[in-house]
């Protein structure tokens, strides 16, 4: 939740800034798929849906070769849940606060192109559970930070005069590089007081969420 | 062109995100094999992650290191002298993807080395070790339910792998033999400490371990210095009833092993004597066997050698009330009448290099209010009189439990183990305890300074000074499963969790915030695993 505000308080950040009908709002979900071995710990599937809300303000002072320039900004949440070694349920849900840059090509009047960089800032939160309940359960948070790089056609959406607010879809691909998230075994209840015997957890290891990363959404632009 | 385009893009963002499975070996059942007391470390053996973790309390903050076994780990336990952790792994056959083809093996891991762990092909997926007293040799065989349909079409049950641990793997190493069989798959295997042959005349026929395999009605000796050499039978059913050997207690310097067998009447003592090889397959001693007349079934027997360096054999008669002691040289023996039907034997002091001086006996079977204290001292000296000593008790008798390195023993008093007696040998006192819960777990330091125990329904561990019988506790943060006494002082406390989760108590006595919860560490290193 605090990403959330987080990410829309940047975008309403740079509303403030910028001049009228470059706003753009949207909303979507998509397929992550974390290639590394690392996730095999967790999971029998390696995609793993994901939701995500975010904004974007052009920059009409920039053009270049008919290219124009993007900022935005998001949040995404990813979850991952399955069953080791039948019996140990893992659940891992991500939370991305995403900025970057958007080089955008015009197509044609309906449709346009971009190419798109950005960085990526997670928090992550591990839970493993045993089936059968013999077991302390696991907990822990960890962040890490990744790069992208990616592409993506939006369909629609272009401004046109006297029209308030258009509206469009998008697809994007694009690639994620990250660090690994490097997660303790700690008990889920935590601490528990400052009177417990003091708790020296293993180190479970880290998590890669590296991969590829495919989008459809909603904007909307004003 | 434009849809063309939308298309193209929508088959390129669908391309990488294909799925690609994960290997098989994650979807593996998971087991722990342990916990396993090590001299101050603690081992488990992680059947899906093919790896023994060893939890070191010897260091201020604890240490978990792992060690890479086979696949299909089903046995595990430490050498003698808990120095080592040997583990015997099944090994796998590659039929999925993913899987690999491994033989059996059986795997020693130096807990105190980060060096690989030696490992041993042991030919067959046996689910059971016999390791000799003085860690030099091993012997892989079958248990009676070792059977895995899994694992091949037939088992042969007389199989066993003689493995000599102080030489390296290879081709003579191990060996694998069939022992003779009469019809019979073996109860278990026996390896006594390096035996002398009497008679052998030089170096080369010197002490080695001999291996006893115990089987209904049959007991089978190997020299396993000479792992070829045929292997001596010796049949126990000659008076037809069946005879199951269970016991074998062991005078290395006479070369006698003295059996004590369900259905027999006496104890049957097998010496062996040095005899010419005539053969590459024969046997360089022969075994004599003598039954020492107990004169009815024993059900619990004890060796000790007096001051002068006699052997002697007690053996508890319940069936006629008597305890036999037998000279070992002679077969002589003197039968001291019991008011009870005796049935276990404990000596004191104990230890290596200690000569008991009395003999605790007690009836476990009658549960009655008593133990007796027999003295040995001149006890085949016709001129000295029996010294039995009865003493009486508040609660039957349902254990008895000697103290490592003390003159005392702990009794049971209760099916629930909350009623405790601790027997002090010297003086023939008992001093009443009181748990709060059943004894469901207990161990004893090294030198029997201290008692440590634990119910699981509590979640503290307690601890008995023995010297003063001072009752102390330590509130735990989670039930305990098991506790150990460390070498080092330390308390181990393991609370029986899948994930690993063991609670280390510096020394008995020392405060909560002194102790350290190791969590999770049989899950160290698990996102990073990589089949």
């Amino acid at each position: 939740m605090r990403a959330l505000v987080t990410a829309l308080g940047v975008i309403a950040a740079a509303g403030g800034v910028a001049s009228a009908n470059e706003y753009e709002l949207g909303m979507g979900m998509g397929v992550r798929r974390m290639g590394s071995a690392s996730v095999d710990a967790l999971s029998a599937d390696d995609r793993h849906l994901s939701t995500a809300v975010g904004g974007a303000i052009a920059l009409p002072g920039f053009e270049l070769w008919g290219l124009g320039l993007e900022i935005d900004a998001g949040y995404e949440h990813a979850g991952v849940t399955g069953t080791t070694f039948q019996t140990i349920e893992s659940d891992l849900s991500v939370h991305v606060i995403r900025v970057g840059a958007r080089l955008r090509y015009a197509v044609s009047p309906r449709v346009s192109v971009y190419g798109r960089a950005g960085l990526d800032f997670h928090r992550a939160r591990l839970e493993l559970t045993d089936v059968s309940g013999s077991a302390v359960s696991l907990a822990d948070d960890a962040h890490g930070g990744a790069s992208s790089l990616g592409v993506g056609v939006d369909l629609g959406g272009r401004h046109r005069p006297g029209k308030r607010v258009t509206l469009g879809v998008r697809l994007s691909l694009d690639y994620t590089v990250g660090t690994g998230m490097t997660f303790d075994a700690q008990p889920a209840g935590g601490p528990g007081g400052a009177n417990t015997i003091p708790v020296d957890a293993a180190q479970l290891g880290s998590v890669d969420i590296s991969g590829w990363r495919a989008h459809i959404g909603a904007f909307a632009r004003f | 062109m434009r849809k063309l385009l939308i298309i193209s893009l929508f088959t390129l963002a669908a391309c990488p995100l294909e799925s690609e499975d994960r290997a098989p070996a994650w979807d593996r059942q998971r087991a722990v094999i342990g916990p396993i007391e090590l001299k101050d470390r603690v081992a488990y053996v992680d059947t899906a992650r093919d790896r023994a973790v060893i939890v070191d309390a010897s260091a201020p903050r604890p240490a978990v290191r792992t060690a890479r076994v086979g696949r299909n780990a089903v046995f595990a336990a430490p050498t003698p002298d808990r120095g080592m952790l040997a583990v015997l792994t099944r090994g796998e056959e590659a039929v999925l993807d993913g899987q690999i083809d491994q033989e059996p093996r059986l795997y020693l891991v130096d807990p105190t080395s980060t060096a690989a762990p030696l490992e041993y092909e042991i030919g067959s997926p046996f689910d059971r070790l016999a390791i000799a007293e003085d860690g030099s040799v091993a012997v892989a065989y079958f248990s009676s339910g070792g059977f895995d349909a899994d694992t091949g079409v037939f088992r042969n049950p007389n199989e066993l792998a003689i493995v000599d641990l102080r030489a390296p793997p290879g081709d003579d190493n191990p060996t694998l033999r069939t022992v003779r069989s009469f019809g019979a798959a073996p109860d278990g295997v026996v390896l006594s400490p390096p035996m002398a042959v009497m008679g052998a005349p030089d170096e080369t026929a010197g002490p080695r371990v001999f291996a006893y395999v115990l089987a209904p009605n049959t007991l089978t000796v190997l020299d396993t210095a000479n792992p070829g050499s045929r292997e001596v039978s010796v049949r126990l059913d000659t008076a037809g009833a069946l005879v199951r050997p269970r016991e074998i207690a062991f005078a290395p310097a006479t070369g006698t092993a003295y059996v004590r067998s369900d259905n027999a009447r006496d104890v049957l003592a097998l010496l062996m004597t040095w005899e010419e090889p005539t053969s590459d397959t024969d046997n360089d001693f022969q075994l004599a066997a003598a039954e020492l007349g107990a004169g009815a079934g024993p059900a619990d027997v004890a060796v000790y050698d007096d001051l002068s360096g006699r052997r002697f054999v007690l053996a508890a008669m319940p069936g006629t009330r008597q305890v036999a002691v037998i000279d070992g040289d002679t077969a002589a023996f003197v039968t001291v009448p019991t008011p009870d039907a005796v049935d276990r034997v404990l000596l004191f002091p104990s230890g290596p290099n200690a000569v008991p001086r009395v003999a605790v006996l007690a009836a476990l079977g009658q549960r009655v209010p008593r133990v007796h204290m027999l003295s040995l001292e001149g006890i085949h000296d016709e001129l000295v009189p029996v010294d039995l000593r009865t003493i009486a008790l508040e609660e039957p008798v349902l254990d008895i439990v000697a103290v490592p390195g003390a003159e005392s023993a702990m009794i049971v008093h209760d099916d629930a183990r909350t009623v405790l007696g601790l027997l002090d040998v010297r003086i023939g006192s008992v001093a009443p305890l009181l748990g709060v819960g059943r004894l469901d777990t207990y161990d004893f330091d090294d030198q029997g300074r201290f008692l440590v125990g634990a119910t699981r329904d509590a979640a503290r561990v307690g601890f008995l000074e023995l010297g003063n019988l001072h009752p102390s506790d330590l509130p735990l943060d989670g039930p305990p499963a098991r506790v150990f006494a460390l070498t080092g002082g330390a308390v181990y406390v393991d609370h029986g969790d899948p994930y690993g989760r063991a609670t280390i108590v510096p020394e008995p006595g020392a405060r909560r915030d002194e102790s350290t919860v190791v969590s999770g560490f049989l899950l160290a290193g698990y996102l990073d695993e990589d089949f």
